[in-house]
């Protein structure tokens, strides 16, 4: 049984998420707020436990990663033009920009997904305040 | 050689589990169906959302400045005008 106010607390979750996606999905900008409604989408949810919860911001974060990454394609790239790389310019437009385009969408899908569990462990401990940070 | 007797009618044989037979399908806990169907229903309502902002976002792009001048250069208002008039 859900909360008389989740309802409204499910439906404001999904559409910060969807208007955060609604541009196409850039890493390193909509993780985090991805993450944080995600986590707010499961507390909606009254009727399961901490463990069902997670489980539940897991596999939705999964899902939308799943889902939208082709559409980080164009954020990628720009991450790849913009580094630094070895050799003369001619080798990094020639060379190394091609081949980490390529790579870098297979290499950063998996990474992310994999740094979710804890980031969302993190994102709970700073909710009941259990961390000490000075601002 | 040594003939082995076949058994009497009243033995039952247990016939083994084959096992090269493939692994039996694996049964979700209520658990996981729940939160399966849970899952389903939010990807559900993310997915209207995008849907609605997709037709918000057209409507935005018809607004769009650009646009507006780009309709502007392309038409007069009067020629229009006239047009309406004609018909």
């Amino acid at each position: 049984m859900m909360p008389p106010d989740a309802e409204d607390r499910l439906d404001a979750a999904i559409a910060r998420v969807a208007s955060t996606l609604s541009d196409g999905f850039d890493p390193a900008n909509d993780v985090a707020i991805l993450i944080r409604e995600a986590v707010e989408i499961a507390e909606a949810f009254g009727d399961l436990d901490g463990t069902e919860k997670k489980a539940l911001a897991l596999a939705f974060l999964g899902r939308v990663i799943d889902e939208c990454f082709d559409s980080a394609t164009p954020a990628i790239e720009k991450m790849v033009e913009d580094l630094d790389l070895p050799g003369p310019e001619v080798l990094e437009r020639v060379v190394w920009d091609p081949l980490l385009k390529s790579i870098a969408p297979k290499l950063l899908r998996p990474a992310l997904k994999a740094s979710l569990p804890q980031l969302i462990d993190l994102v709970i401990d700073a909710s009941h305040s259990m961390l000490e940070v000075n601002r | 050689m040594i003939e082995f007797a076949p058994p009497p009618s009243d033995v039952k044989i247990i016939e083994l589990p084959n096992r090269t037979a493939p692994a039996t399908t694996r049964i979700a806990r209520p658990e996981t169906l729940r939160l399966r169907s849970r899952l389903n229903d939010v990807m559900a309502r993310l997915h209207a959302k995008l849907d609605d902002l997709g037709e918000d976002q057209a409507v935005a792009d018809q607004l769009d400045p650009k646009a507006t001048r780009m309709a502007c250069a392309a038409f007069k208002l009067e020629d229009l005008e006239d047009s309406d008039d004609a018909a």
